[in-house]
């Protein structure tokens, strides 16, 4: 009976992609719609067949507000919504841990830090991208050594736990790095540089425009397309080093490749909207329990759901109140309960040893 | 320490001379030496801390040996990946992963890169599954499955693997009574089937239980690093047992089968 139910959840579970869509599409369109400058459904359409067929806008604002503001900014949360999420399931994977992401990891607080210190700097937005990435990478590179001496050190203990490690190696070493960002704000000249490093530290979409965007756009499509083609075989970074050593599977340059297009992802996320934390963490877990943690099956919809709920929170956060409030606030109310209730859920998911279980 | 494929020898796998050490300190278990066919078992046999998961681990390549060789031979028939596979102790990948998927893993581990299972790869899993009588398994959560039905689902991936060799890491210690008893049946099927094993346990019973005709062969490990190789039946002994325990144990025929009393 049991396994009926099974079957009939693993069939439930090939519809869950077109319902994903679905929701995406909606959630875009409507979160075009609102706004301070509130645009129609038909309004919307109106532009868009002006613009598709080459007639003179009727409304020369709502055309304005649509292209040059509202599109870019919503297409923005989606995608570092999208981009958060991949890069957090990878880093799930990479780690063979549920509870991790790129906040946790600190690899958001190292590309935050890399950012600022461009901002400091004046350098343009492609240095900005490529300090975030080395940030980003610092973070990643400390984590794994961490992990490697306390693995080294524990291998005998039972009482032992491998996500403990991680996650207070990432809050030691986020505290690391926001010591740097600290240490750069005071540095900073007070009248210029120091209010657009705090600005950009906020975290927010409103800045985002179309140039932003082609930026970011390359970095993204990147380590997408990396972790993509590496879809199948991303599944084995969760097999325990023996055996994957014991069935051949070289996974060195895997592990390097995952790594790359994965902190690529985020750094290419905070430069544009600085460091959203959650997404990365929440959104890959709870994808997991559905569809399971197969990466081909994994990642789009990780993608999708991750994407939709950033423009869901960013399009609360511009509307509830007469001045908008930062995004990674909102995901932060969502995220901090949900960490805390996938923490008490136990994680007997992560590589635990279960000793003496029949 | 010399590692090798031999394509045309009389055997599946040849040790010679194999020495455990850690790293930078003296050997502790010398001069490991012996050869196993196809349907032949081999026990790996000692009392907890001798050495026999770093037996089975250099056996497997995952850690060098001191010094001697380790030969595998190919007897011609097609195997889809390495010729031996592991059974480890506790395999616990991440969850979320199907009993299917996990085998899947198994048999693109030396694909390339980019490769994706397709319907080859289904077929061999489900068919593995099906040896085995653990069909109903195939779509559950492996990380959720017991300690038994994970490893016969990791035996299953050897077998859709066309391993030659499986190699099994105290395959009984996590195991009640009856599914004991079941492990054994199974690995005396899978020894009829053609495939040598390679077992480490600590219970003499199991070295008995697997079989004591000449081909089975029994390997002892003591605590000081003295080893043994032969025939279970002339291993597993009264007199050998206790001197490798340190206890007194009495080996005695029981209608057909053989028990051990400590």
């Amino acid at each position: 009976m049991q396994r009926l139910v099974q079957n009939r959840l693993v069939k439930s579970k090939s519809l869950l992609l077109p319902a994903a869509i679905i929701v995406a599409l909606v959630t875009l369109v409507v979160a075009l719609t609102i706004g301070r400058y509130a645009l129609s459904f038909t309004a919307i359409a109106r532009i868009l067949w002006a613009a598709m067929s080459g007639q003179p806008q009727p409304d020369i604002t709502a055309a304005t507000v649509l292209f040059e503001l509202r599109a870019p900014r919503v297409f923005a949360a989606f995608i570092v919504g999208a981009a958060l999420a991949a890069a957090g399931a990878a880093y799930q994977n990479l780690f063979r841990n549920p509870l991790v992401s790129p906040d946790i990891l600190g690899v958001s607080a190292g590309a935050s830090l890399g950012a600022v210190l461009a901002i400091l700097l004046a350098w343009p937005l492609a240095a900005l991208q490529g300090a975030a990435f080395v940030g980003g990478l610092a973070a990643v590179v400390a984590i794994v050594a961490v992990g490697r001496l306390v693995d080294q050190r524990n291998t005998m203990s039972l009482a032992y736990d491998r996500t403990l490690t991680l996650v207070l190696a990432g809050v030691v070493l986020g505290a690391l790095f926001s010591a740097g960002v600290t240490l750069i704000k005071s540095m900073a000249d007070p009248d210029n540089k120091l209010p657009a490093i705090t600005y950009w530290l906020l975290g927010s979409f409103s800045a985002v425009g179309v140039g932003e965007l082609k930026f970011a756009l390359v970095p993204m499509l990147g380590g997408l397309a990396t972790l993509w083609l590496l879809r199948w075989r991303i599944n084995l970074l969760s097999l325990t080093d023996d055996d994957a050593k014991a069935l051949g599977a070289n996974l060195g340059m895997l592990r390097l490749w995952v790594i790359a297009a994965a902190t690529l992802l985020t750094a290419a996320a905070v430069a544009i909207s600085g460091a959203i934390g959650w997404i990365g963490l929440v959104v890959p877990h709870a994808v997991r329990l559905m569809v399971g943690a197969e990466f081909s099956r994994l990642l789009p919809l990780a993608m999708l759901i991750g994407g939709t709920f950033m423009v869901a929170m960013d399009t609360i956060a511009r509307s509830i109140a007469a001045t908008e409030i930062a995004p990674g606030i909102l995901t932060a109310l969502i995220g901090a309960p949900m960490f805390i209730y996938l923490l008490a859920r136990g994680h007997q998911s992560s590589n635990q040893p279960q000793r003496g279980q029949p | 320490m010399k590692r090798k494929v031999e394509p045309k020898a009389p055997y599946l796998l040849a040790v010679q001379g194999v020495c455990l050490a850690h790293a930078g300190c003296a050997p502790f278990v010398r001069e490991v030496s012996f050869t196993l066919n196809a349907g032949e078992s081999l026990v790996i046999l000692g009392p907890n801390g001798s050495g026999k998961t770093t037996l089975l681990r250099t056996l497997l390549g995952l850690m060098p040996a001191a010094a001697g060789s380790i030969t595998f031979g190919q007897d011609g028939r097609e195997t889809t990946d390495s010729i031996c596979a592991y059974v480890p102790q506790h395999s616990a990948p991440f969850s979320g992963f199907s009993a299917v998927q996990v085998i899947q893993m198994g048999l693109m581990a030396r694909q390339p890169w980019h490769a994706q299972p397709g319907a080859r790869e289904l077929a061999l899993a489900l068919n593995a599954l099906q040896t085995l009588g653990i069909n109903a398994l195939a779509d559950a959560d492996f990380s959720t499955l017991s300690g038994g039905e994970q490893q016969l689902v990791l035996i299953a991936r050897a077998l859709a693997m066309n391993a030659r060799i499986i190699m099994l890491d105290e395959p009984a210690a996590s195991l009640d009574l009856a599914n004991q008893a079941a492990l054994m049946a199974l690995c005396t099927r899978l020894k009829q089937g053609g495939v040598a094993l390679i077992l480490t346990t600590h219970n003499p019973q199991h070295a008995l239980a697997l079989g004591v005709e000449s081909r089975d062969q029994t390997l002892t490990m003591s605590r000081v690093g003295a080893v043994t190789v032969g025939a279970t039946i002339d291993v597993c002994n009264s007199a050998q047992l206790s001197a490798l325990y340190g206890v007194e144990v009495e080996v005695a025929q029981l209608v057909k089968r053989w028990v051990v009393v400590a």
